[in-house]
């Protein structure tokens, strides 16, 4: 397999400042059984609350990776992460910026993980294509089903290797995909995921920035303004109304924040996630009792009732150990899970098992489930041409316009 | 009786927008915080309101939006409800926000999304009335409604001062698209910290001409090696969609020379963009490369999907790498070609368990029953039985259980080995369908 020729990919790139480490370790220099420095996959975080900080430990666990900087607009994150890393590699040299754009300017900076709020998911991710990086993101991949589909575009258009997280979706509910294509219970009918509900408007008073806390402004970035508070951009999971997950600006809700897993999961085992639904159906309590997504082919996806695929012949349950069917993607070249997998893909170029493609697709299963919850009626949807049929007032939900000067 | 539609005329009245005069008053004076929690009222109001009356709603929140004395709060969070509700009859009175600093954006929540030409000709009659930075803002949206008619007026704030409105103009002039824009774009000076903007710009717009128009563009931009590589790819991809044949060759160079810079890019490219040209001119070229980069385009081909490939694929059969044949066995299987299913049940059986592990593996991600069927056929070789089994077991093949309990009895004890290891779908009951 060829090299990853670092020194004569910098040569040629756009004027930008090229830091280099002060101090060049000798775990730069390829001791203790790490790659050479020529062979490393340079990345930078940008985001580093909980779950963002994670997924770069996970990077540095992966002896060809090198971590290099760390951006992010609460100080007290950004400290923390820069510790962690120049805790781990033993020096000074990871550079912490509050300003994403200063990070991907970069040259010596191959990649970076993604780990914003997810109303900056869009705007970090395309703008650090368009700078020549590779892409982890944290799931969900979007906050509307237009940034999604640009997302794609950008990495086609720019070569990128982009994977969205979700380890769960082969962690948790791999084994029930392996089941429902295992052939032994017949044709799948019918998928069953159940992540929570949608988000709701957030209407927290204001209170005044405790002083070096946050860049209120750029935290904001493309959403709407509105006046701080330390719950409308904390980080709770759920919501409880304590974290940016609960609030529409800047979060599709659990919908959305455990659709990446479960609706993930859903379509990779149903091996609808190349496309989408056409229609999607509002309970009503008589012939629908749960939110159901109907595709071309007569499957169908229903929010609720658990984790499960209905086949012909029962429920599928899985067996332990048992091999991946043929047909059914899945991980390759040893990965068990999406951060070593970008890092192989990166290096092989290989489309990761969480392609952009397919998490934009999953993203759009949450999107199409909140508007159907917000206009409480059926939908009817084109996935080829990604439009409501025939819907006016749906399709204005598809995006959402952002404040300037943030485009994508 | 009539007491009875008393009582239901006046529940009727209650419940109706008009007789809610009290949310909207209060919405008007709303500040985040307050008691009246009208902002989630009002949501509550909209979200329960038949759709026939929302033109009711609409009224109201036209009339807030246009007070003096509605609070700044109150305005944003009506901008918000029009953004969902919002028609034709909305723009005067939400078009009168776009010079305010925090409201502009509140105000293009609708503006950018209602379907009516109305709607941009208020977002073009605030354009020049507002500061340079709101600009940037009301640009987006014109570029996100790709109206044409605003060409030429975003076209000055390429110059502007403001990097982001100047910014906005550039990538909004792409978003519309079509001559008029490309001619702008192609005679537009960038400084250096917009430049990458301005040609990523271009090759934008360059998709939404004519092939040659396109092909031009495209093939200037690529060809200035002082651009930077993220956009000299996204140039050749330009380039790709406009002239699969003349981009083709250019791929092939970058994709065999393992120090280019861009290699990384195009190989991305060469998986991702349906171009027949492309199929044909990389496989052909296949033979000539390194073996590493034989691997590597391999699986390219193989992402690619196209069974054009297996000409140049196949050649590969006869490689003296086993590393380069077991992938170009693996690429003819992921495009369609069972040809490859007899040498790698032969490479399941290699002495190398490194080799026969790849080769179970390949045959264990072909999506094609002929598979299942030609491994069974091979079963009772002797010389193939343990390797095959070992496919059809990775495969979760059990409609063969039969004969390979049958073989097990009276075969080789290697065949016993392959045979009797743990299998998760052996047991008899479930028997595959597939």
């Amino acid at each position: 397999m060829s090299k990853l020729n670092r020194r004569r990919f910098l040569k040629g790139v756009g004027a930008a400042a090229i830091a280099i480490p002060h101090v060049i370790t000798s775990e730069a220099l390829g001791a203790e059984g790490r790659p050479p420095a020529s062979d490393r996959i340079t990345m930078g975080g940008v985001g580093m609350g909980g779950q963002g900080s994670g997924d770069l430990r996970g990077f540095m666990g992966d002896k060809r990776v090198q971590v290099l900087a760390v951006c992010d607009v609460k100080h007290g994150a950004l400290a923390g992460c820069q510790n962690s890393v120049n805790g781990r590699y033993k020096n000074k040299d990871c550079k912490g910026y509050l300003d994403y754009r200063e990070l991907i300017a970069r040259d010596d900076i191959d990649a970076i993980v993604c780990g914003t709020p997810d109303h900056w998911h869009a705007q970090v991710t395309i703008d650090a294509m368009k700078s020549g990086k590779d892409i982890y993101c944290e799931k969900p991949l979007s906050l509307t089903i237009r940034e999604g589909r640009k997302m794609v575009q950008a990495a086609r258009r720019f070569g990128r290797v982009f994977s969205c997280g979700s380890q769960r979706v082969i962690g948790d509910y791999g084994h029930l995909a392996k089941a429902a294509n295992s052939g032994r219970y017949g044709k799948v009918l019918v998928a069953h995921a159940n992540p929570g509900g949608p988000p709701r408007h957030c209407h927290l008073p204001g209170v005044p920035i405790p002083p070096n806390t946050i860049e209120w402004d750029m935290w904001l970035g493309p959403a709407p303004w509105a006046p701080y508070n330390p719950y409308r951009c904390g980080r709770a999971y759920g919501l409880g109304g304590k974290g940016f997950r609960t609030w529409y600006d800047y979060s599709g809700g659990m919908m959305t924040d455990w659709g990446g897993h479960k609706f993930g999961g859903a379509l990779h085992g149903l091996k609808l996630d190349h496309t989408g639904p056409t229609d999607v159906l509002y309970p009503d309590g008589k012939d629908v009792k749960m939110l159901t997504y109907v595709f071309k082919n007569g499957m169908k996806l229903v929010h609720g009732g658990g984790q499960k695929y209905i086949c012909e012949g029962g429920e599928a349950k899985p067996i332990r150990g048992e091999a991946v069917p043929p047909g059914l993607r899945w991980y390759e070249d040893g990965a068990n899970y999406p951060i070593r997998d970008l890092a192989n893909c990166i290096i092989t170029r290989k489309r990761p098992f969480r392609d952009v493609e397919f998490a934009h697709r999953t993203a759009t299963i949450c999107h199409l489930g909140n508007i159907c919850y917000m206009l409480k009626r059926s939908l009817k949807w084109d996935p080829d041409k990604e439009e409501f049929i025939g819907d006016a007032e749906a399709q204005k939900l598809i995006d959402r316009p952002r404040r300037g000067p943030w485009q994508i | 009786m009539i007491r009875k539609l008393t009582i239901i005329l006046a529940v009727g009245c209650l419940l109706s927008p008009m007789a809610m005069g009290d949310v909207w008053q209060d919405l008007a004076k709303y500040e985040y915080g307050d008691e009246s929690n009208a902002a989630a009222e009002a949501h509550k109001l909209l979200q329960e309101t038949p759709v026939a009356q929302h033109a009711a709603i609409e009224t109201k929140l036209i009339a807030l939006v246009s007070a003096k004395d509605s609070t700044q709060t109150g305005k944003a969070w009506a901008c918000r409800y029009l953004q969902q509700i919002g028609t034709e009859k909305c723009i005067p009175a939400v078009a009168g926000l776009l010079g305010d600093k925090i409201l502009s954006h509140y105000a293009r929540l609708s503006l950018e999304m209602i379907d009516s030409p109305k709607a941009s000709a208020a977002l073009l009659a605030a354009l020049p009335k507002v500061s340079e930075k709101l600009k940037a803002g009301i640009i987006i949206s014109l570029g996100n409604r790709k109206e044409a008619t605003a060409v030429k007026a975003i076209a000055p704030s390429l110059a502007s001062k403001e990097a982001g409105t100047a910014a906005a103009a550039m990538r909004s002039l792409a978003m519309i698209g079509g001559k008029d824009a490309a001619a702008i774009l192609a005679k537009a000076k960038a400084p250096d910290a917009l430049l990458a903007v301005l040609l990523e710009s271009q090759i934008v717009c360059a998709e939404s001409l004519e092939k040659t128009e396109a092909t031009k563009i495209c093939g200037a931009i690529f060809a200035n090696t002082k651009n930077s590589n993220a956009i000299r790819v996204a140039a050749l991809r330009g380039l790709i969609r406009a002239d699969g044949k003349k981009a083709a060759p250019i791929v092939v160079t970058i994709v065999k020379d393992e120090a280019s810079p861009m290699r990384r890019g195009v190989l991305q490219l060469t998986a991702t963009e349906p171009c027949p040209e492309l199929t044909a001119a990389v496989s052909d070229a296949l033979s000539a490369m390194p073996a590493p980069c034989q691997i590597e385009v391999l699986d390219v081909l193989g992402q690619r999907g196209d069974i054009k490939a297996i000409k140049g694929v196949s050649a590969l059969y006869s490689s003296s790498s086993t590393d380069v044949k077991l992938a170009a066995y693996k690429t003819a299987g992921r495009i369609g070609d069972t040809g490859c299913i007899k040498p790698l049940a032969e490479l399941t059986n290699d002495k190398d368990h490194g080799i026969s592990q790849k080769a179970v593996a390949a045959l264990g991600i072909i999506d094609n029953d002929a598979v299942d069927k030609t491994l069974a056929s091979l079963i009772g070789d002797p010389k193939l039985g343990p390797g095959v089994i070992n496919a059809l077991k990775r495969r979760g093949c059990t409609s063969v259980t039969a004969e390979i309990i049958k073989l097990v009895e009276s075969g080789s004890t290697e065949t016993k080995i392959a045979g009797w290891t743990p299998w998760a779908t052996w047991p008899q009951t479930r028997i595959s369908t597939r």
